[in-house]
């Protein structure tokens, strides 16, 4: 039988790459659930933070701009807010959603401001942290207005009040 | 064996992961872009308020006769739709639905020269002047008009 110089792969080179096709897959899978939480966690980080500079320099949208004006007038006036840390809890599989549920628990400080104003910043925070991860796996649709509860493909998330410290 | 042309599987397997690194890198970068998108065109509106906020203030603080003038910025983070809105209490600045106050000295306002009491808005680009003017009966006024 001929058999060219050139062109020739040994069976070692096939089964190698057999095998990394195997390895390769079975570790994608392991990264694609690992990897949609810290994209997740990611999303709520940039979103709390979204909602920290929005309380910093109040500038909020019109409707919560027109309650302030009413109730919270502190909170009109640019303050220090910053987000310290975020820790989430795996609370199980959720059956209504038959997703796993995260509960994210956001620490930020705003030493300057009075507790019933904190209350109003947090709120903030956790809807920029929920709304941020929404718009990350695209599931605006899935949830309510407030954005409660945000949905990644495997996971529900919850945010519970912000902790000050 | 062709001496050209050949690659080892340790690259192969480097370029692998390299790619998916860099995939996940870009859903961080991009979130991140997007959040200093967002907070520049708070700061600058913040800015904006504060700006004329002082400005306002330093006009009260001169006396009958102190002139001041100001420049809107044509955008407010590449927006051109965004108002300012003055009145005795405050600068109110308004753009992509957001709304930010920067509280002046209570006084009164006006962009009319009858020196009658209103809401001014200042556009983007624009020129304006900021003057202190004394009432016959001795009251100080705000007038803002547009140069």
């Amino acid at each position: 039988m001929y058999m060219g110089i050139k062109g020739q792969i040994s069976a070692e080179f096939v089964m190698m790459v057999g095998f990394m096709l195997v390895v390769t897959c079975a570790v994608a899978l392991f990264i694609g659930g690992v990897n949609e939480l810290t994209h997740a966690m990611a999303a709520a980080r940039t979103g709390a933070g979204e909602g920290a500079v929005a309380d910093s320099l109040a500038v909020y949208p019109d409707e919560a701009y027109s309650d302030y004006i009413k109730e919270h007038q502190r909170l009109l006036s640019p303050s220090s807010v910053k987000i310290v840390k975020i820790e989430y809890k795996n609370q199980g599989l959720n059956p209504l959603y038959n997703r796993t549920k995260i509960q994210l628990k956001i620490y930020a400080s705003a030493s300057s401001v009075k507790s019933a104003d904190r209350d109003c910043i947090g709120e903030r925070i956790n809807f920029h942290a929920r709304k941020s991860i929404c718009e990350t796996f695209n599931t605006q649709g899935l949830t309510n207005s407030f954005f409660n509860p945000a949905f990644s493909n495997k996971y529900v998330f919850t945010t519970c009040d912000v902790q000050w410290v | 064996m062709d001496t050209r042309g050949i690659i080892s599987v340790d690259l192969l397997l480097a370029t692998f992961m390299v790619m998916v690194m860099m995939g996940i890198m870009s859903f961080l970068i991009l979130d991140i872009f997007n959040m200093a998108d967002e907070s520049q065109e708070l700061a600058e509106a913040r800015s904006l308020a504060e700006n004329v906020a002082g400005a306002i203030n330093q006009a009260y603080a001169g006396g009958n006769g102190h002139t001041i003038k100001i420049t809107t910025p044509p955008y407010l983070n590449n927006k051109n739709n965004y108002r300012v809105m003055i009145n005795s209490s405050g600068v109110l600045v308004k753009v992509g639905g957001r709304s930010g106050m920067a509280f002046v000295i209570p006084g009164k306002i006006s962009s009319s020269k009858s020196l009658k009491g209103s809401q001014i808005i200042l556009l983007p680009g624009r020129n304006y002047v900021i003057v202190n003017k004394k009432e016959d009966n001795g009251e100080n006024w705000i007038f803002i008009d547009e140069i």
